[in-house]
């Protein structure tokens, strides 16, 4: 029989599944083994050694990283952070669902709207952060646009607010709320609907009964996905909150630049990351209670 | 005789690992040992194979390394006249490889964790210090330098690396207040301007806090290098009360709001001040008078540069009369090179000794550190 490398290789791994799963499997679990575990490893080496004084870290052993999360400040600032990562995940939600919702109804239009909706990604976000200073600013075209119509006197100050910097991180993340919300509505079979509206259910019923719990999947993992990175952003609050904010992103990077703190840095990476963990396992929770229920 | 000596010296440095072989190589031929003579010793060492550039063929060829390869240069942003890569590409056939930074501290965790591979960065004064301190620097062949003589004397021989063994001086330049002239009635001559309700809303600081803190110590008369609680907590207090009328904190990109008429009153440096005012004439600056900061940032060569040869080529060419004219015409700030300010038209004037009385370096915190953080976190968090 005459067969090529490429089919041999085929039928052995055929033969064995569990090679073969590891075959597919493979390079992912390197990658984020090299590049996820092991970084995430030395940083928790790092987070409790005590801290050189030129940067870096020296021998030894100590939990004093961790327990300066005790003071106020480092709480409060933790607790604004997520305060503001909270309200920018409402917004995406409350703004994003029925740009979902029209996208998953629209029939023919919908590639071109799901083309629109992630077109802003064809651009880095640096830039186009940059581009909100442009548009924000005293001397910018919102301010002069409502001074030429004489609605306003003197130019509002909207850069270098917190709105500013909420505003910049709807922007950002609204595309994440979208996408995941738009897979499971498109997945839903419609005609549940109808037979909701021939048994006689008011549209709030049949949206609040029916929709809404077949959406809850895309929900949740929107929510997830603008929840957590908006709590590790710095650039954000440092370009278009002017720097007079700081969130737990900005401490973290100030520590491992002028404050020359590597393992505090860590340490407040560690504690967010708990934070973010303790926050999916409850959701988590939640959901499981609630299918339960169902 | 004496070189004999330091022959001695460095071959026990070396055999004692307390000098690398590359840095070995580098200062035996700085002291004339025949490049065959160190072949052979290296080969006696074991994997003399790898002799760096293979500037040790043999005897005929040149003691020196070939001027020749990439040289990997880590400089701040707007830092440098558009020409100067250009005509040294030209001149020597390196090929440049040219990145930028914001900051000190970013250039300082870089080195740190050995990233980027760099032939030349350039640190402020303070962090030289820490550098060196760390053994992050590889020391110059002032064989090399032939046009270090060009160097004004007040700029050779800084505190921050006696004898300059491992520094030339790029710019120096102080940290003052840049203002829009046609906005304000008189210069702001004080760090004052900044607890002034009037400019609400029009005014930054800088995203730095030795800068921030520093100003504020400075108006109450102590020096920027400060590391007593008591004086740096009343600083806090001044800076969070200039916080409340502040825009923003914003270093080099203020320049744009400047030229804008966002902002009319900017804490800024002296060169990136005169870049704005390029763009728009109504714009001064000011030196408070409680005093301010003074700097010299400097080229440095990282141990572990690839291209050390090319790199200390690069800083011979700066330390030309036209190079460094025409590197300072560009950026707006001081030369170190008094060669270049003879033929400079509108070069920045050296500090008076007047000025120079209320101008301050900065100097390396240590263990305070930790301390200044936790007043900037204070200040940021209020």
């Amino acid at each position: 029989m005459n067969r090529s490398p490429r089919r041999a290789v085929l039928a052995w791994f055929a033969a064995r599944p569990g090679w073969r799963a590891f075959g597919l499997a493979g390079p992912a679990v390197v990658w984020l083994l090299a590049f996820f575990l092991i970084p995430l490893g030395l940083m928790l080496g790092t987070s409790v050694m005590p801290r050189g004084v030129y940067g870096g870290v020296e021998w030894g052993f100590t939990f004093e990283h961790y327990g300066r999360f005790a003071d106020r400040m480092y709480l409060s600032i933790l607790w604004r952070t997520a305060q503001d990562a909270g309200i920018t995940t409402l917004i995406c939600l409350l703004m994003g669902y029925p740009v979902a919702y029209v996208i998953a109804r629209s029939g023919p239009w919908k590639n071109f709207l799901l083309f629109l909706v992630v077109l802003p990604f064809w651009t880095s976000f640096l830039v186009r952060t940059f581009a909100m200073i442009f548009l924000l600013r005293d001397t910018g075209l919102i301010n002069a646009m409502l001074l030429r119509f004489g609605l306003i006197a003197e130019p509002i100050q909207m850069l270098y607010t917190p709105w500013a910097v909420l505003v910049g991180l709807v922007y950002g993340f609204l595309p994440f709320m979208v996408l995941p919300i738009y897979a499971s509505l498109e997945k839903m079979d419609w005609t549940l609907l109808e037979a909701a509206e021939v048994l006689g259910a008011r549209p709030a019923a049949r949206f609040l009964r029916i929709t809404l719990p077949l959406s809850l999947p895309g929900v949740a993992a929107g929510c997830c996905l603008v929840f957590i990175p908006s709590l590790g952003s710095f650039l954000t609050s440092d370009l278009l909150g002017g720097a007079k904010q700081i969130l737990i992103g900005n401490l973290v990077q100030n520590q491992f630049t002028s404050a020359r703190n590597w393992p505090f840095g860590s340490a407040a990476s560690f504690v967010l990351m708990a934070v973010v963990l303790v926050g999916v396992m409850v959701w988590q929770r939640i959901r499981d209670a609630d299918e339960r229920a169902i | 005789m004496k070189k004999r000596d330091e022959a001695m010296a460095l071959w026990a440095d070396f055999t004692d690992g307390r000098v690398d072989r590359r840095a070995f190589v580098l200062q035996a031929l700085g002291l004339g040992v025949s490049a065959s003579t160190l072949g052979a010793v290296l080969q006696a060492c074991g994997g003399g194979a790898s002799a760096p550039e293979g500037s040790v063929a043999g005897p005929a060829s040149a003691v020196e390394p070939p001027i020749a390869g990439e040289l990997r240069i880590y400089n701040w942003s707007d830092y440098i006249a558009e020409d100067t890569v250009p005509a040294f590409e030209k001149e020597t056939g390196v090929k440049v490889i040219y990145d930028m930074y914001e900051s000190n501290e970013e250039l300082l965790a870089k080195l740190q964790i050995g990233g980027g591979g760099y032939d030349l960065v350039v640190p402020t004064g303070y962090i030289v210090e820490v550098l060196a301190a760390q053994s992050l620097l590889a020391p110059l062949n002032k064989a090399w330098l032939k046009n270090f003589g060009n160097v004004a004397a007040s700029f050779q021989n800084p505190a921050f690396d006696t004898g300059n063994k491992f520094s030339i001086p790029w710019q120096w330049g102080t940290t003052g207040i840049a203002w829009r002239t046609d906005k304000l009635a008189a210069a702001p001559d004080s760090w004052a301007v900044f607890h002034d309700a009037q400019f609400k809303g029009k005014m930054t600081q800088m995203d730095d806090s030795r800068d921030v803190i520093g100003s504020w110590l400075k108006f109450r008369g102590k020096s920027l290098n400060s590391t007593s609680a008591e004086e740096l907590a009343a600083a806090k207090a001044d800076a969070m009360a200039a916080k409340a009328l502040l825009k923003a904190y914003l270093s080099a990109p203020v320049k744009g709001q400047l030229v804008s008429g966002d902002v009319w009153i900017a804490q800024l440096w002296n060169g990136d001040t005169m870049q704005a005012k390029a763009e728009q004439p109504a714009i001064g600056y000011a030196v408070p008078k409680e005093g301010a900061g003074i700097w010299l940032d400097s080229l440095v060569i990282p141990r572990d540069a690839p291209n050390a040869r090319a790199a200390h080529a690069f800083m011979d060419f700066i330390l030309r009369p036209d190079v460094g004219a025409a590197l300072s015409t560009f950026t707006g700030y001081g030369t170190p090179n008094q060669a270049a300010m003879a033929v400079m038209t509108d070069a920045v004037p050296y500090p008076t000794a007047e000025e120079l009385g209320r101008l301050e370096y900065q100097k390396d915190l240590g263990a305070a550190t930790a301390l200044w953080d936790q007043i900037w976190t204070e200040i940021k968090a209020g």
